[in-house]
Formats: C-alpha cells, sequence, structure tokens
C-alpha cells in the first residue's frame, strides 16, 4: 500500500463526515451556560484542604516539641520530631501538585501538558512511600525512658521497632514503577484508585521513549 | 452582550471544525457511548478555554491540542470533574448516517490498525493523515518536526505492514 493511497482512504472518511455530520446547535448552545470548573482545576480544593490540615497539625506538632523540649521523654520528641520533618516532605509534594493543578493548560502541547498530568498522578505515591516511611515512630514515640531498667522489654521494643524500621525502609526504596507488577506491590495498590498512578508511570515512560527514539 | 456574541463565535467555530472533534473522538473511542460524553467534554473544554485562545497559534492547532490532551485524559479515565446538577445527555454531534456504511472496507481496516496504535502514536498518524504538515504537528505534539519525521515514516511502515498481511 502506497502513501497516497493510505491519504485517499482517509480523504473519503473526510468526505463522508463533511457530507454527513452535524452540530446540534442546541446541545452544543447548552455548553456554553453551564457553571463549571475545568477538569483540572477541580482537583485543587482537595490539594488545599490536605495543605491547610497538614500545615495546622504540622504547626500543632511543632507547638508540642517547643514546649516539651526540656522535660519530654526522648523517645516521644524524638519521634515526634521525625513525624513532623517527614510530614513537611509530605505536605510539600502537596504543594507540588497544587503547582501542577495551576500550570496544567490542556491548550499546551501535548506532551507539556500530560506529562504534567503524568507527574501529578505519579507523585500520589511519593506520599504513599513518606507514609510507610514514618510508620516505626507509632513504635517508638510512647517508650517510657524505665525502658532501660527491664532488658526483655527493651529486648522486645527493638525487635519490634527494627523489624518496623527494615520493613518501612524497604518499602520507601522498592515502591516505584519497576517493581509495580510484583504481587506485593498490587497487594498494598490494589484498587481502582491506583490504577491510573501506575498507568502515569507507563505515560512518562513512554513520553521518554518517544523523544529519545 | 459580550458573552453572548463570544457564545455565538464559538459555535460558530465549533460548527467549522466538528469534523476535527469528531475525528480525534473516534480515533480515542470505540464505544458509541463513551464517544458521545467525549464529544461532549471536548466542546466544553474548548468553550473553556475559548476566552484564552492566544491568536498566534492557528486556531486548528489549539483545537488539536484540546481535543487530543482531553482525549487521552478521558482514555486514561482520569477526569474528575466536579458534578454538574444538569449534565446534557444528548448528543452535541451526530452523523446523518451510519458510520460503517458507504465505506470502503480498506477504510474500516485502516481505522481500527489506528485504533490500535498507542495513544501517541495514534495523535501522530491522525494528524498526519489529517494532512498538517510536520512542523505544525511538532506544535501540536511538542516534540521537534525531526521526531515528527523519523516516526511517522516508522508507524506508516507498521500500519502498511500490518495492513497488507491482513489483506493478505
Amino acid at each position: 500500500m502506497q502513501d497516497s493511497e493510505l491519504i485517499e482512504l482517509w480523504r473519503s472518511y473526510d468526505r463522508k463526515i463533511e457530507e454527513n455530520l452535524i452540530m446540534n446547535k442546541r446541545n452544543a448552545e447548552a455548553i456554553t451556560i453551564i457553571k463549571i470548573r475545568s477538569a483540572v482545576s477541580s482537583m485543587a480544593p482537595m490539594k488545599i484542604l490536605m495543605i491547610t490540615i497538614g500545615t495546622l497539625w504540622l504547626s500543632f506538632i511543632g507547638v508540642i516539641l517547643y514546649r516539651t523540649y526540656s522535660n519530654a521523654s526522648p523517645f516521644f520528641w524524638y519521634s515526634m520530631a521525625i513525624h513532623a520533618s517527614i510530614l513537611v516532605f509530605v505536605i510539600g509534594v502537596y504543594v507540588y501538585q497544587l503547582v501542577l493543578i495551576y500550570q496544567t493548560d490542556l491548550s499546551e502541547a501535548l506532551f507539556t501538558t500530560q506529562r504534567r498530568l503524568a507527574r501529578l498522578k505519579s507523585s500520589t505515591l511519593l506520599i504513599a512511600r513518606l507514609m510507610f516511611l514514618h510508620a516505626p515512630i507509632w513504635t517508638t514515640f510512647s517508650i517510657p525512658e524505665r525502658i532501660f531498667e527491664h532488658p526483655v522489654w527493651m529486648t522486645i521494643q527493638l525487635v519490634v521497632t527494627v523489624f518496623f524500621v527494615i520493613v518501612a525502609l524497604w518499602l520507601f526504596f522498592n515502591i516505584n514503577y519497576e517493581n509495580s507488577n510484583k504481587k506485593w506491590f498490587a497487594f498494598i495498590f490494589r484498587g481502582n484508585q491506583w490504577d491510573p498512578v501506575i498507568r502515569s508511570f507507563e505515560m512518562l515512560r513512554e513520553m521518554e521513549r518517544y523523544e529519545t527514539n | 452582550m459580550s458573552l453572548i456574541r463570544d457564545a455565538n463565535q464559538f459555535l460558530n467555530v465549533v460548527d467549522a471544525h466538528k469534523g476535527i472533534i469528531y475525528k480525534v473522538a473516534n480515533a480515542y473511542c470505540r464505544d458509541g457511548e463513551s464517544r458521545k460524553d467525549l464529544i461532549q467534554e471536548i466542546t466544553l473544554q474548548l468553550w473553556l478555554a475559548f476566552p484564552k485562545y492566544d491568536q498566534q497559534f492557528k486556531l486548528t492547532t489549539w483545537m488539536y491540542r484540546i481535543a487530543l490532551n482531553v482525549s487521552i485524559s478521558f482514555f486514561r479515565k482520569q477526569i474528575t470533574r466536579q458534578k454538574i446538577s444538569h449534565p446534557l445527555t444528548e448528543e452535541i454531534l451526530t452523523m446523518m448516517t451510519d458510520e460503517q456504511s458507504d465505506v470502503d472496507s480498506d477504510f474500516i481496516l485502516l481505522h481500527k490498525l489506528i485504533r490500535q496504535l498507542k495513544e501517541f502514536d495514534r495523535a501522530l498518524m491522525l494528524l498526519y493523515l489529517e494532512g498538517r504538515s510536520h512542523s505544525e504537528i511538532a506544535d501540536i505534539l511538542g516534540i521537534t518536526a525531526s521526531n515528527v519525521s523519523t516516526k511517522v515514516g516508522r508507524i506508516k511502515g507498521q500500519l502498511r505492514e500490518k495492513f497488507t498481511s491482513l489483506k493478505s
């Protein structure tokens, strides 16, 4: 099949559309009177809510850390400090997503817009990774200082905390697109809400291949 | 007054270029009901973007960009739009005859093969068959013209190969 035949076939389709496609003016007109925000910007309120809640929580922890600096158990104080530090990154990711939402313009070039949308989706996985990363602090913040007087108790605590640290670090470094076809990954991220996230990684890869090949 | 004038102007633009909306939606949505929704979504996004239309770009370039961006996002089922109080259920664009009637069987096969292409390859091929120049395709997609040229050659080769093997 020659190029000219290919184009001629498409032109026959064009002619058919030209002759038979009609616009229903009343229905098209209805589009111009409905009040609606663009698909992308409608995601912004949820991100703003998350940033607000996160910032308020962070401020609350900040006050507690400041007030209890001299008298709190070091386990509690450092656990909360780690929690607050990771929360700063989580809020940072939400801010990044909000910036991407406001930058997204459907009238920009296909690759520019699709890259932004894919980054917006894939960054959700970074939030999940950060949430896993701070899991061990829930095993440490309530440890009393007198634990040092009880070797057995201390050993059990140590085993549990080390286990959580290893699992949290392992998940933080292994939750990525390369492992998205593994069973453990599918177990953690099962459900329709995660499919677009995984798909966004494929999209980013595809765009990268497209621009380099 | 200005809004009414804008709406009329917008409807004229959509009417004059309705083929673009229909062909892009048809390339990304096979199912009639989903295609109707996609056409509605594209028209809505065109209307929302209409006040910001930059006249330094060709109108068709602007329309292709929005139609393709919406279709690819729609195709990935990533659009989470706030529910509208009175969703539109009627079709905006209607084909007066059956889509498959009076169409060359070769065209049906070509369309089927195009629909099997990946999202970006499909956009590229659609624009090529629409007779857009390499520089305009590059502008719509956001890649270089030389990249367009390489990709068009490669995809055409693949299409020809599949077409011939399915025909024989």
